[in-house]
């Protein structure tokens, strides 16, 4: 009389085992979703940083002392424009509207004259996964500077 | 006994409806996913390098010939064959000089991913997913001047 109950217990485990691997593998193609817009979302602000650390490096050298000086040095950087050029070139691009919640946090580095622009702006991910972050930050950093070419 | 032999072959049946009503749909699925997926980092990859070099070809003509061939490149290095990729370049605020100093180059490349498994049978084209991806560059203020 014992087998009888452990082999009712065990009906329907083929059937479980299924269910699970379809489940399982739904779930997996769900995180892979995600990684992928984080992933895509994390370009996208890879490249708006490059662009606006180039045109903050840019922008910030105003070449005065390739005049007054000479060549053998870095140019200078005016952290100001530099700030101000990061904003404008954001808005040119279109990035706050793109990224909604865009940040930008923008440094120069004296000793080493780059400019170090840092971007952060909240990611939506498209499908939610038990244990998923429900706000998550996507951030990009980019460093440029201004060398003289001999 | 009776119950036994009415469960037997339960598991087989099981095996045969679950695992074509479920499983193959779901594996399908995931195929598509990852050819989604290959083919959005292929195209992000393409506009990337095309945009490279745009910036630095010498002029307008060349530049988008080789953003061409960088994007078609670049597709091709992530697995993404087929039709080449449709590369746009637009530029702010010299539409007709993109590489004149302070100028923001936006490119714009556009592919498609054939969804697998599904064959023209179905009518009409395979069904196919667009992907597209942007790239902007700015082009510094300080310019080489060119013989002349």
């Amino acid at each position: 009389m014992a087998e009888f109950p452990r082999r009712r217990d065990e009906r329907g485990t083929v059937t479980m085992l299924i269910v699970g691997l379809a489940v399982v593998l739904l779930m997996m193609t769900a995180v892979v979703t995600d990684a992928s817009a984080a992933y895509l979302q994390r370009q996208g602000l890879d490249t708006i940083a490059d662009g606006a650390a180039l045109t903050a490096a840019d922008a910030g050298a105003s070449g005065d002392e390739a005049y007054g000086v000479g060549l053998d040095t870095d140019l200078r950087l005016d952290a100001g424009i530099a700030r101000a050029a990061v904003g404008d070139y954001l808005r040119r691009v279109g990035a706050y509207a793109r990224y909604p919640g865009l940040t930008a946090r923008v440094s120069v580095d004296a000793a080493t004259q780059r400019v170090i622009v840092e971007v952060r702006a909240p990611i939506h991910l498209p499908l939610h996964v038990p244990g998923s972050p429900e706000h998550a930050d996507v951030g990009a950093t980019s460093a440029a500077t201004v060398g003289l070419d001999e | 006994m009776i119950r036994r032999r009415d469960e037997r072959g339960s598991a087989l049946v099981e095996v045969c409806w679950l695992g074509i009503l479920l499983v193959l749909p779901v594996l399908w699925i995931v195929m598509s996913v990852f050819q989604v997926q290959r083919g959005a980092f292929g195209v992000s990859a393409a506009a990337r390098a095309a945009a490279r070099a745009y910036a630095l070809a010498p002029d307008d003509a060349s530049g988008l010939a080789r953003a061409r061939t960088a994007a078609r490149l670049a597709l091709d290095d992530q697995g993404v064959h087929g039709r080449a990729p449709e590369v746009r370049v637009t530029c702010t605020p010299y539409p007709s000089d993109c590489h004149q100093g302070t100028s923001v180059i936006t490119v714009w490349v556009h592919s498609r991913v054939v969804l697998p498994l599904m064959p023209s049978a179905l009518g009409g084209n395979r069904p196919s997913f667009a992907l597209d991806a942007t790239q902007t560059v700015p082009i510094g203020q300080f310019q080489e001047i060119s013989s002349g």
